[in-house]
């Protein structure tokens, strides 16, 4: 199938000889050839390759996020709070669109959950009446503090930061899946 | 005439291009005679990927690849545009063709042992083109850009996230930035329409062009043996001998197959339709269940099933696992006996690996682990009395979301154990001290449901009694525990607490995390002593006594803190330890003399080991008395640990 027995003795090759590529002009022009190659595939990938994985150059950022006033958040309730993504794209409409789990713990406390299970990141529901999060995947169960109840979750919920600044609770959020 | 016009300009296109005559060689290459129907399925694949090229050229011409638009821009082609719902159908059930076939061909040239000599890379090239089919599938779910679709990547994030040191780096490259976005869709999009379709052309070439350099591989006869050195000449007779040309003697199978294939995916189409598309990709709408199609069905129902422990080791290594498993069979036995009569291990590989998929994709669909939101209430005439607690227990069972996981009288999910008879199973105490302190997976309600639902929520369960038995005398097992742990203020009544129906049991200012985990130590420090007892008569190395004895002494002198401890914040603990751990000690009395010894000093090590976390999360996240009381205690753990561990050297 395959090749003749007999090997022709100065049958040429397609990689350099090193050793000679200074001296001979055959081995020279295959210098030249490939770093002419290499140069313009360099031109075109590294742009390319630096475009598709531009996210790697932009530092994250995290920001404090305005999610309603004081007033209306019920002492001992859990609800759910929706905002926008900071860090988003102009065009990126309702994908933008975040929820948080938001417990007013007493006068001056809050406490702010992302919705996303440790387990394999689906959105847990807060289930008003047994006080517990649940989550529809794999069935993880959290406490209303965002400890495990129960379940493969091998962490607790991930809390932002939360503050008051001028009667609006506001919650800290950066990467939503990248809090480890 | 005509004839002659076309032989004429055929002869002109050889001369000029080169390219008919090798052609007509490919066409009229010599199979073997023999080649049956098992050889079709690559041909299948073939056709169902010409499927997707041409519907999702198609589709792309209308279709935005932008996070606000995509999915108003799948919802226009499948309700609006001619053949629009057609084409997506058609991309789908071609999609899933792909998979099936692929695993069909997979299958046929491991049991043929066709990866053998000398078509390893026709195996190796296949084992890509089979990932890579898989990825193309996948990332073209994600194109459907509905809920399941932001979901999915969210899903997908948080397993790449375990990975060690790299994972939030993987996390990036995933969603294209730091969370779900439009860029995210960009980016998948490019992936599914132009790298992966690229990459699998260039594949397909390749694997092709080695099945023609190889020549199809011959069906294997029981006995007959490759070898490196003679198998290209006995090949090369085998066609002399009975080969047949490709063209017409065995392409006229693929061309029949490939046509019911194509039949299959428009009946398929035509009955089922396209893909739902639900709700929009907006990932502040959180009831949502994202669930892989249905290829992948099996691996989220082994995401749900591997053990706790395991689960990160398991997410990041079964993938590479796959993929070196799948690549090893030309490595490990590349000549030898091809036939599967004669390889019993291939055939027990290939058994076990299909059932467990279809096992697992059967488990995938039932979801028995998931939680049942949309479960009906035991309704009426399930309860079956108007005892107004039972019939208030009732209403605590299907409003705290008890019944989200337990099935009473078919009701429920089925997450936790079936309820129906629990009655006779469990005495009233057992059941109070489940509810309240929970379980492996159950939460502890103490802190989520008030002593009045608790009596009630109780009184219910005891009355499940289906076939009429009563508890046996597991019913006085709590004799002389709850005394001390249900003091009086504590005991759960009514009358006490009936001024304010919805106070939570007073006892309990613990946070739930830390009942369930005073509960679980107080349960290992009892197995600490059963076991040290048991060790104590029966180990036979003196020195496995002696620590056997310190282990009665501590533990029990620990174990009676910690109960004073609980009966002060008023904590129920359980009154014995568990099944498992039960199990643990029977295990162990069966053994003797220095089995029982090594097996006892293992289970000291490895209960200690496990011991000391729970100890250290205790007096990092504890509270009060119970906190400095693990302090304490897990510096004894440590020495424990320590001596168990110089013993079994």
């Amino acid at each position: 199938m395959c090749c003749s027995d007999e090997q022709p003795k100065e049958e040429p090759k397609v990689a350099i000889n090193w050793s000679t590529v200074l001296i001979s002009r055959t081995e020279f022009l295959k210098l030249v050839s490939v770093v002419c190659s290499g140069f313009i595939g360099m031109i075109v990938a590294i742009p390319a390759i630096g475009f598709a994985f531009e996210y790697f150059l932009v530092p994250s950022r995290e920001d404090w996020i305005k999610v309603g006033e004081l007033e209306k958040f019920e002492p001992g309730k859990t609800v759910a709070v929706v905002f926008r993504d900071t860090t988003g794209l102009p065009w990126d409409g309702d994908c933008a669109k975040r929820t948080a789990w938001l417990r007013r713990v007493d006068e001056g406390n809050f406490e702010a959950f992302a919705v996303n299970c440790t387990h394999l990141g689906c959105p847990v529901r807060w289930e008003a009446g047994a006080e517990l999060f649940m989550c529809p995947c794999h069935g993880g169960v959290y406490y209303s503090d965002g400890s495990v109840a129960g379940g493969p979750p091998p962490r607790p919920l991930h809390r932002y930061p939360t503050r008051i600044a001028k009667g609006q609770v506001e919650i800290k959020v950066g990467p939503v899946l990248t809090e480890g | 005439m005509a004839n002659k016009v076309i032989d004429k300009a055929l002869e002109w296109l050889e001369d000029r291009t080169g390219l008919v005559k090798p052609f007509i060689h490919m066409m009229l290459h010599p199979v073997p005679g023999k080649s049956t129907w098992a050889y079709v399925f690559g041909t299948a694949i073939m056709t169902s990927f010409i499927v997707q090229l041409a519907s999702g050229v198609a589709l792309s011409t209308l279709y935005v690849p932008s996070g606000s638009q995509a999915w108003e821009s799948i919802k226009w082609i499948t309700e609006q545009v001619p053949f629009g719902s057609w084409l997506r159908a058609t991309h789908y059930f071609g999609a899933s063709a792909m998979i099936i076939f692929v695993g069909a061909h997979a299958i046929r040239t491991y049991l043929f042992g066709s990866f053998k000599f000398p078509r390893e890379l026709n195996w190796i090239s296949g084992v890509f083109l089979l990932f890579l089919t898989v990825a193309i599938a996948f990332t073209g779910q994600v194109l459907r850009w509905d809920q399941t679709a932001v979901w999915t990547i969210a899903v997908g994030a948080e397993q790449a996230l375990r990975a060690p040191f790299v994972g939030p780096m993987l996390v990036r490259v995933l969603c294209s930035g730091d969370n779900v976005s439009s860029a995210s869709l960009s980016h998948f999009f490019a992936m599914h329409v132009f790298i992966f379709p690229a990459l699998l052309v260039a594949l397909i070439g390749f694997h092709v062009w080695l099945v023609l350099h190889h020549g199809i591989s011959e069906p294997p006869k029981a006995g007959k043996i490759v070898k490196r050195e003679t198998y290209r000449e006995e090949y090369q007779e085998l066609l002399k001998k009975e080969g047949v040309a490709f063209w017409p003697h065995a392409a006229w199978r693929d061309a029949v197959f490939s046509t019911l294939v194509v039949l299959g995916i428009c009946a398929c189409a035509l009955y089922f339709g396209p893909p739902v598309i639900e709700n929009p990709p907006d990932p502040s709408l959180i009831n949502a269940e994202p669930k892989p199609d249905w290829y992948l069905t099996w691996y989220f129902a082994l995401l749900a099933l591997v053990p706790a422990q395991f689960e990160d080791w398991f997410i990041l290594l079964f993938p590479v696992f796959l993929v070196v498993g799948m690549l090893t069979p030309p490595f490990i036995s590349n000549t030898g006996e091809r036939s599967a009569r004669r390889r019993p291990w291939a055939v027990a590989i290939v058994v076990v690996v299909v059932g467990s998929v279809l096992a697992l994709w059967q488990e995938g669909v039932n979801e028995y682990w998931t939680p049942r939101f949309e479960a009906t209430p035991v309704p009426k005439t399930a309860i079956g009395t108007t005892d107004s607690d039972i019939e208030k227990g009732a209403k605590v069972f299907n409003d705290r979301g008890c019944l989200y996981c337990h099935v009473i009288s078919g009701h429920g999910g089925r997450r936790g154990p079936d309820l129906t008879d629990v009655g006779e199973r469990l005495s009233p105490d057992q059941i109070t001290i489940r509810i309240v302190n929970g379980g492996v997976n159950m939460p502890a309600y103490a802190g989520n449901m008030s002593a009045e639902e608790l009596k009630q929520v109780t009184k219910f369960l005891e009355s499940r009694r289906p076939h009429g038995l009563k508890t046996g005398p597991s019913t006085h097992l709590l004799k002389g525990t709850v005394p001390v742990d249900l003091r009086p203020e504590q005991v759960i009544d009514s009358s006490e607490v009936s001024g304010s129906p919805a106070q939570k049991l007073p006892k309990l200012d613990l946070a739930p995390a830390e009942i369930a985990r005073i509960a679980a130590i107080a349960q290992d420090g009892m197995t600490e002593v059963r076991l040290g007892k048991l060790a104590e008569s029966k180990a036979s190395d003196p020195e496995v006594k002696k620590l056997a004895s310190l282990m009665v002494t501590e533990h029990s002198a620990a174990n009676e803190q910690l109960k004073e401890l609980a009966a002060g914040v008023g904590l129920i603990l359980p009154p014995d330890i568990n099944n498992e751990q039960k199990a643990l000690i029977d295990s162990l009395s069966e053994l003797s003399g220095s089995d029982f010894d090594k097996r006892y000093v293992e289970v000291l090590m490895d209960a200690h080991m496990h011991a000391i976390t729970v100890f250290e999360t205790e007096v990092r996240e504890g509270s009060g008395s119970l906190k400095d009381w693990a302090k304490n205690v897990l510096r004894t753990i440590k020495r424990h640990h320590h001596a168990a561990m110089t013993l079994s050297k």
